[in-house]
């Protein structure tokens, strides 16, 4: 049941920094130019937002507010994805207290502080999964609350296919925060294990910290490139890369996996490693590989490298298989209708 | 300008602690006997010939781990680029030409075999899942191993860590652990094995186990 009236738009507190870094900012990019002419959205920010932002935020008629200024209106939906701090700040209970339901994502595979109690206090009315793996992980923590599944959207407008043709270097790349957790231990040395001479590996995003955790290895600029946050834009360095090979480190799950889809769209062939949503994006030997170990990496990565016609078929496959089947707007639309409007 | 990439310096690493035992002099003497040059770096209660001997440490000879200790403090004061740590199993037959091809990328490198399993692998391998180790493990055949000097630190971190996972009972030699780590951070475990890294060691007994192994599987 909807619960406005035909003809008004809904309100929809929304708490969320829309970026173009990181996954849940992002897609809340999506969400907003989606949906900005059927909700009135309320953004409340933390603190004021760069002048792109803020630009993109007014361009879309979103409001900007701050948090003490919650509820701007006493009525309508609050939507919290992947704030942190957001159950400290006293938001969840103002949100109660006005009888505005709140609908809660996490986006990680962990739960925030005072998520768990903000759960028993029963402040959250519905809470949105990710994917099957993220709710296996949550569900019981949320076994008394309403939930479904989301899946994120990447517009597939921004992530152009570009065909690759015979382009030299062959490069193998990875796109993802800067966090050491999304590493492997061994990463460096996995990496150049993947090629054999003349191939270049692309990194965005690289930092201090990850510098320091791979200090025992020494990085040639002969084969690698190691880009910070936001050295080039996510399509931009997605289109100059040909394998996305995203081995991750072992304590951390990858609930959905933006950025392998935002690569497929581009025309990367992915390498992803199993037991996370990533096995989900792809059809292993069609639009990608999963890898089961190490070993699988360097064998996949390899043939890629090695067999030009291989990688371009599956190159092509991969934006397909993206495009058609998991970049559904259609189908991501009528779930976050279903989400936000359904009581 | 035209730059030249340095060859990598390396040297041979000995711990003798043992004070009535004459074997690691002897092994020095034959492999300058058998014409190798490369310096040897000698830690040890008395003057070993051919060798830059240095005195022993004041630290617990027990422990297993002891000869990193040696090697984390001893390498602050020399510019070796890359370290081989022969103990009293080990023979040194020749010049080891290319240390970055032994190395593999890698920052550590120890022979291994899939052929073997010893005890202590069952637990070793267990810890390394821990440290989300996915391949088929290997075992560790020598009690030498190569060590790449800017990675010390993060060797010797990791040896720790991971004997205090894989619980202090288990009585680990050195090159168990360090063979674990290398594993671990290793691109490609399978560079390390002994089939492909023979000429560097002396390494008859893992040719005996390979060979038996090969020969039950025969069977």
């Amino acid at each position: 049941m909807s619960n406005f009236l035909p003809g008004s738009k809904l309100t929809l507190h929304l708490f969320g920094n829309p970026s173009p870094l990181g996954g849940a900012s992002t897609k809340l990019i999506d969400f907003i130019q989606s949906f900005y002419k059927r909700y009135r959205i309320i953004n409340y920010l933390p603190r004021t937002p760069p002048d792109d932002m803020a630009a993109f935020l007014s361009s879309h008629d979103v409001e900007i507010k701050q948090y003490s200024d919650f509820p701007a209106q006493n009525e309508g939906v609050c939507l919290a994805v992947c704030v942190d701090k957001f159950f400290e700040t006293g938001i969840p209970q103002k949100a109660r207290d006005h009888r505005i339901p709140l609908v809660w994502s996490n986006e990680m595979m962990w739960l925030f502080p005072g998520e768990e109690d903000a759960v028993k206090c029963g402040l959250i009315s519905k809470v949105l999964y990710l994917s099957p793996i993220q709710k296996r992980v949550f569900q019981n923590v949320y076994k008394s609350v309403s939930s479904m599944i989301v899946d994120n959207y990447v517009n597939p407008a921004y992530f152009k296919f570009v065909d690759r043709g015979s382009r030299e270097p062959f490069t193998i790349g990875r796109l993802s925060r800067p966090d050491p957790l999304k590493y492997p231990i061994n990463f460096p040395t996995l990496y150049e294990s993947l090629i054999s001479k003349s191939e270049r590996l692309k990194i965005q995003s690289w930092s201090s910290d990850l510098a320091a955790e791979y200090s025992w290895h020494y990085f040639s600029p002969d084969r690698w490139v190691l880009q910070e946050v936001g050295a080039e834009p996510a399509n931009l360095f997605l289109q100059s890369i040909d394998v996305f090979s995203y081995p991750l480190g072992h304590r951390f799950i990858e609930s959905w996996g933006r950025s392998t889809v935002e690569a497929m769209l581009t025309g990367c062939v992915p390498v992803v490693p199993s037991g996370h949503h990533l096995e989900n994006l792809l059809v292993h030997g069609e639009s990608g590989f999963v890898c089961q170990n190490d070993d699988d990496f360097i064998k996949w990565t390899r043939e890629l490298c090695a067999d030009v016609s291989l990688f371009m078929k599956m190159s092509r496959s991969a934006a397909q298989y993206s495009r058609d089947v998991i970049c559904n707007s259609e189908a991501n639309c009528r779930l976050w209708i279903q989400a936000l409007e359904e009581w | 300008m035209v730059m030249y990439l340095k060859k990598p310096t390396y040297c041979y690493w000995i711990v003798d602690n043992s004070f009535c035992d004459s074997r690691m002099a002897e092994m020095v003497t034959a492999a300058r006997n058998r014409g190798v040059n490369t310096d040897i770096i000698a830690f040890s209660p008395r003057e070993i010939e051919g060798a830059d001997t240095y005195d022993l440490y004041d630290i617990d000879h027990a422990d297993p781990l002891f000869p990193l200790v040696y090697l984390q403090a001893g390498l602050l004061n020399l510019s070796y680029d890359v370290v081989i740590y022969i103990d009293r199993t080990t023979e040194i037959r020749g010049e080891i030409v290319n240390t970055e091809a032994l190395l593999n990328f890698d920052p550590v490198h120890v022979p291994l075999s899939s052929n073997h399993r010893s005890p202590n692998d069952v637990v070793l391998e267990r810890t390394a899942r821990r440290f989300g180790f996915n391949r088929p493990w290997r075992s560790n055949l020598d009690g030498g191993f190569v060590l790449r000097r800017r990675a010390v630190e993060r060797v010797v971190e990791l040896c720790g860590a991971f004997r205090k996972f894989s619980g202090e009972q288990a009585n680990f030699k050195c090159s168990e652990l360090v063979g674990s780590v290398c594993q671990i951070l290793s691109g490609d475990t399978r560079a390390h094995e002994v089939q492909l890294t023979r000429q560097c060691w002396d390494i008859q007994l893992a040719s005996e186990i390979d060979s038996n192994a090969a020969l039950i599987t025969k069977i």
